[in-house]
């Protein structure tokens, strides 16, 4: 056997070392809910994704399991299934108004002027601000997520940051918000 | 200030949030791992018993190859893919499952895949299946087509590197950045036509083309053939990214290094070497684009790899028939 086909001998399968699917579930789910619910702005809509994304993570196994960023693996499926979901919807974009309207957490009491805020973004500004504001995200992984340019990213932010201010101008002041 | 109340609200809306059950979502997950083994096997079992002879007609036409003897049909048992791939191998007649990720040797034979069955749900009237005859050995099925990595003793598993591929995949998006990192990234639409895909797939840099895309009639289907090799090379951390094949996220790429780059999508093509040639047809199968690739060192043939493995690779691609589900 010569060199060449020693160097096709197997590589073995490394064990997945990191945590398992129920140390992600416990350490993630909420915060990814909480994203995405800034993200898609209806907490019904956003925990069906994430618990998706965690179907499919059983479904991947060990693929998922080897994953770096488990956290990032969850939430970009997520955000790719609401997309994906959302185009396959964009003909009914001619109805949304009559579609029923977008549930909240419940106990958010005077939180609920966030998300209302968040509401009044347009999708793309609502996304970066929820990637980077609630993700924690920096603005290169926030492009990464999105799939567009850094420099998009940044200009959105801004933009964004100048809408919300505007949208929560009446409660910027008020101590009990 | 805003920052101040998104931070306050993130806080007061994860202590909120209620946590659903583990266990249920994880039973959800395993149950669509059972459907696509219980769908493959229970159409193959139907198949078989109404027809028997379904497996010959498919490949019975002007350029066929010999059909196989298949024996007697496959039990249910036979054709349920295993977690474990490397013991034992699929037998000839069963369905192999777009996207699934079990590693499995197959048999020579006759196998069929629904390519379209991105929710591998049970077959129905008008399902697309893509028939192919395996004629050597060592060939396994990794999720999108089949592959060989090694020809003589012990061949070891799913992370070995192949040195052929043979995709059947959707296109379902193509990508304006090739060189990636671990996390998919979202992706343009494809064209319209398989002469624009073609050229679509090969655009540069990173890319260089053997042989511009034309038109051909391959498969029974009207399609559109390239040839290249990819010659970028990308950071250690991240792979050369071809066409996406299924949502939302499993992408047709290249690497080097089985640990570098995307480890979400078992759906890779290692060539470990940048000479490495792509036979690409793209089709266009009532109105979906479907990918056929090949990919092989320029090489294949010669002493380092088996003697017959041109022409197992050219059988195999020569074997390959579309039918629809009845």
């Amino acid at each position: 056997m010569n060199e060449d086909l020693l160097s096709l001998k197997p590589r073995q399968r490394a064990a997945p070392a990191g945590p398992t699917l129920g140390e992600v579930f416990s350490r993630s789910y909420r915060r990814l809910v909480v994203q995405l619910y800034g993200v898609v702005g209806d907490i019904c809509e956003a925990e069906d994704v994430v618990q998706e994304a965690f179907v499919r993570a059983t479904v991947a196994g060990n693929r998922f399991l080897r994953a770096d960023n488990h956290e990032a693996w969850l939430r970009t499926t997520a955000i790719n299934l609401h997309r994906n979901r959302w185009r396959k919807l964009r003909n009914l974009a001619k109805i949304r108004h009559r579609l029923a309207e977008p549930t909240d957490l419940e106990g958010l009491d005077e939180h609920v002027a966030v998300v209302s805020a968040l509401r009044t973004l347009s999708d793309a500004h609502r996304q970066v601000i929820a990637l980077y504001y609630l993700a924690d995200l920096p603005v290169a992984e926030v492009a990464e997520t999105l799939g567009c340019p850094v420099g998009t990213v940044k200009s959105r932010l801004q933009r964004a940051r100048e809408s919300l201010a505007l949208a929560l101008g009446p409660w910027e002041g008020r101590a009990d918000v | 200030m805003s920052e101040r109340l998104l931070k306050e609200f993130r806080e007061r809306a994860e202590f909120l949030v209620p946590m659903p059950d583990l266990h249920e979502l994880q039973r959800e997950g395993t149950q669509r791992r059972r459907v696509r083994i219980a769908a493959g096997a229970a159409l193959v079992a139907s198949v078989l018993a109404l027809g028997g002879t379904v497996v010959a007609t498919t490949i019975d036409d002007e350029n066929a190859i010999e059909p196989a003897q298949i024996g007697p049909p496959p039990s249910a048992d036979a054709c349920e893919l295993v977690a474990n791939g490397t013991h034992g191998s699929v037998p000839s007649g069963c369905e192999l499952h777009a996207q699934v990720d079990e590693w499995r040797y197959v048999d020579k034979g006759h196998y069929f895949v629904r390519p379209f069955n991105t929710d591998l749900r049970p077959a129905r009237p008008g399902d697309l299946e893509a028939w192919f005859e395996i004629r050597g050995d060592y060939w396994y099925w990794w999720g999108g087509g089949v592959g060989k990595a090694c020809h003589a003793g012990a061949c070891g598993g799913p992370e070995m590197a192949p040195y052929i591929r043979v995709a059947i995949t959707p296109i379902t998006g193509v990508h304006g950045l090739r060189c990636q990192g671990p996390d998919p990234r979202p992706v343009q639409a494809v064209p319209s036509s398989p002469l624009a895909i073609a050229h679509r797939l090969v655009v540069p840099p990173g890319i260089d083309v053997l042989e511009a895309p034309r038109s051909v009639q391959k498969f029974g289907y009207d399609a559109a053939h390239v040839r290249f090799t990819v010659t970028e090379q990308c950071p250690s951390d991240q792979a050369f990214v071809l066409w996406r094949a299924f949502e939302p996220e499993d992408d047709i790429f290249v690497r080097d290094d089985i640990t570098a780059g995307r480890t979400d999508a078992d759906i890779t093509i290692e060539p470990g070497r940048r000479d490495h040639v792509f036979d690409v047809w793209v089709l266009d199968v009532q109105g979906e684009p479907l990918v056929i690739s090949a990919d092989y060192p320029p090489d294949l043939g010669q002493i380092k790899y088996h003697e017959e493995d041109p022409a197992r690779l050219q059988e195999l691609l020569d074997s390959i028939r579309f039918e629809f589900t009845e």
